[in-house]
């Protein structure tokens, strides 16, 4: 069957995870370092801290399992991303950083769906954006891109 | 760290290769541009690996970790998102609100600037002209990929059409130009004459054009090019002629997915020997008699929609897996013979038909829609997953037999134009109550009359049957305590959905209570005639509870129409 290789991936709080081969490789980035062959030690991953990492683990894990059904999985999904949105970006980053594109998409419409229909100073507030423009260069930029939009 | 030494000696400067920069890059972010004592082993690795000494690469790190954000980084925060991050979410985003986006911090502007997908809309006309050759110009110098692009007219009687067409030709050769990958042309409503020059080009993935007129294209079989790239083609009130369409069809031999909607110029449509086609959309408007030959082995997505069945010729249609039609008039026995044929159909909706039908012994199939058909005979289905009907009336249904994977059945009445009196409840509950388990029944009512309630006596002996949700919109306000018995009384929803105004689901709220109290009670009085509602509870379409006071809901804008919830416990 399926060979048990574990691989070892340590974050940057100096926690190390176990982790099977064949769930670890959902993130590009450790399948190249597997191809590449430099998985002898423990991986590090400096850009990702154990928190975070554990819901990782927990996402990838639901998602290599096997009779599960799509409903479930939705549901699954839904729950995961119930989260305040510091932790999303943890997410997101620790997704990104780790090259899993479909983590990236999921959190990416979640975020979506959340800026959905907000003004945004609705959004600054939620997503504690600082907005970094002068009144002066805000109007400005109203005017300038707005096509047939606003 | 001071690595280096201030004395008199010459400073040599270390030459990286592209190669060495690269690595040492991608390592440092790696390892978050620190050097651990637990990664010693690592960095020697990786310094022998690239051939760069170790003391080299330490001072390199020093030097160029302030161009990482993630050593910078300490809260996150969405302005610290990459830009590809972010132009992801834009893409889930619809082009109005992703365009709001762009003033919420200049990192979000910055992403919103070098967004891949351009869609434009064009109400006025030489301001936007140039509006949109700026934009374009600044892709084209900024070599900004684009993915999308879409163009889309509004109608407006003084736009002149001649204007746009050359900047068009402009706007899609910088698209191309800018290494566009899967782009989407969206056209509406120009002329142009380069549409065999983009289809060339070979880049094209998918086709749109809507509203666009392509008779005056002379095209002869040396227009023919080559496309392999082309997989959906979609043309929606395009003027184009046969020779024409056939020309494009030769051109893309690739093409999967074909829309052909409201062409009202071709006089005949022959579809032949397309090897690749899966999905065809065929819709011809109702007074465009034209006759349909289609020869495509391979297609597994049919959806016809026209006048009269009889004019669709269609051979070879056995690996079909979906099919729509919406026609007036159908042979006799089309729809069984088709099903006897088609052993892999798994979904089919039939709209508007006439004509008696019968869905005969189909196995495969697993959807199935119904709307607007008056006349519909035995249905055999025995793995149906989900069933929707939708009519103006209590439609009749005879189910050969109730399949045990039916998870979604959907009825849908529109019953605006019909009077909801008392027998017409009745007729509801003797459905649903003789029929097979629907999950969801939807109601959408103008007004409430007055109920007599004696009716309901007559079939108070029958259990009234449970349903999972009733949609309920109503337009009118009249309070009507009856209506909402006779509701309860033709089925027990788990969820009533409620759109109304105000004042109707105030109507509502208070006579649920009501019904509530006096279930508890054990008076026979004037108990209405079904069994006992135990709880109610509230809640706003986005699942916030709303308390229920004194028989009234706790809201506070009493204007206009509002759209809640109650969980019902029977």
């Amino acid at each position: 069957m399926s060979s048990t290789k574990l691989l070892t991936l340590k974050t940057s709080d100096g926690e190390e995870f176990k982790l099977d081969e064949a769930v670890a490789v959902k993130s590009q980035a450790i399948k190249n370092m597997v191809e590449d062959d430099c998985v002898s030690n423990a991986i590090p991953l400096p850009n990702v801290d154990s928190k975070t990492m554990t819901k990782v683990i927990e996402y990838w894990k639901k998602h290599s399992e096997e009779g599960v059904s799509k409903d479930q999985l939705n549901d699954f999904d839904k729950g995961f991303l119930e989260v305040h949105h510091s932790v999303l970006y943890d997410l997101l980053l620790a997704a990104n950083y780790l090259n899993d594109k479909e983590l990236v998409d999921v959190i990416c419409q979640e975020v979506a769906d959340r800026i959905k229909g907000k003004t945004p100073e609705e959004i600054r507030k939620e997503f504690d954006i600082k907005n970094d423009f002068t009144p002066e260069e805000e109007e400005k930029i109203r005017q300038e891109n707005a096509w047939a939009f606003d | 760290m001071t690595m280096r030494k201030a004395n008199g000696r010459k400073r040599f400067r270390t030459k990286f290769t592209q190669h060495q920069r690269e690595r040492m890059f991608e390592f440092a972010e790696r390892v978050g541009w620190k050097l651990q004592k637990q990664d010693e082993e690592l960095i020697s690795e990786f310094c022998s690996k690239i051939g760069v000494e170790k003391r080299v690469f330490k001072v390199w790190l020093h030097n160029k970790k302030k161009n990482s954000t993630l050593a910078n980084r300490d809260q996150p925060t969405a302005d610290i998102l990459p830009e590809c991050i972010i132009h992801k979410i834009l893409c889930y985003l619809s082009y109005g609100e992703a365009s709001r986006m762009r003033i919420l911090s200049k990192t979000w502007l910055q992403a919103w600037l070098t967004h891949p997908n351009l869609e434009f809309i064009f109400r006025y006309s030489d301001e936007a002209i140039k509006i949109v050759d700026k934009i374009m110009e600044r892709y084209r110098d900024g070599k900004i990929p684009i993915e999308k692009l879409g163009f889309t007219k509004n109608s407006h009687p003084v736009f002149c059409e001649g204007e746009v067409s050359p900047q068009i030709d402009k706007w899609l050769g910088i698209a191309l130009q800018n290494g566009v990958k899967y782009p989407e042309l969206m056209y509406s409503g120009f002329r142009s004459s380069s549409i065999f020059k983009f289809l060339e080009t070979n880049l094209l993935r998918e086709l749109v054009l809507t509203g666009c007129d392509l008779m005056h294209l002379s095209v002869s079989t040396s227009h023919v090019v080559n496309c392999h790239s082309l997989r959906k083609l979609s043309l929606c009130r395009v003027h184009l002629d046969e020779n024409m369409l056939q020309t494009l069809l030769t051109s893309c031999p690739l093409i999967v997915n074909l829309v052909i909607d409201q062409c009202l110029r071709l006089k005949k449509l022959e579809l032949r020997n397309l090897q690749k086609i899966r999905s065809l959309t065929i819709k011809i408007i109702m007074y465009q008699r034209i006759l349909v030959k289609i020869q495509a082995p391979n297609l597994e997505h049919l959806s016809y929609s026209g006048y009269s069945l009889k004019d669709l010729d269609i051979v070879e249609y056995e690996n079909l897996k979906s099919l729509k039609i919406s026609c007036r008039k159908i042979s006799d026995g089309f729809i069984e013979h088709l099903i006897s044929r088609t052993h892999f159909l798994e979904s089919l909706i039939l709209v508007k038909i006439l004509k008696r039908f019968d869905i005969h012994r189909s196995k495969s199939l697993r959807v199935l829609k119904i709307k607007n058909c008056e006349n519909i005979g035995v249905i055999d289905a025995p793995n149906l997953v989900s069933i929707e009907y939708k009519g103006e009336y209590v439609p009749r249904l005879t189910f050969a037999k109730e399949s045990n994977q039916l998870k979604h059945s959907h009825i849908i009445l529109d019953c605006r134009y019909s009077s909801l009196d008392a027998w017409w409840f009745c007729e509801l509950r003797s459905f649903l109550s003789n029929s097979i388990y629907w999950s969801q029944v939807s109601l959408n009512i103008s007004k409430c009359n007055e109920i007599s309630r004696k009716y309901f006596q007559l079939h108070g002996r029958v259990a009234t049957r449970q349903v999972d949700v009733l949609d309920v919109n109503i337009e009118s306000t009249r309070d009507c305590p009856a209506f909402v018995d006779a509701l309860l009384w033709s089925c027990h929803p788990r969820r009533l959905n409620l759109s109304s105004t105000v004042k109707m689901i105030t109507c509502f709220t208070g006579h649920l209570m009501h019904i509530k109290n006096s279930s508890h009670s054990t008076s026979h009085g004037s108990k209405p005639p079904f069994s006992e509602l135990k709880e109610v509870k509230a809640y706003t379409w986005n699942n916030q509870p709303v308390k229920i006071r004194n028989g009234e809901l706790a809201i506070r804008d009493l204007r206009g129409r509002k759209e809640i919830y109650f969980l019902l416990d029977w």
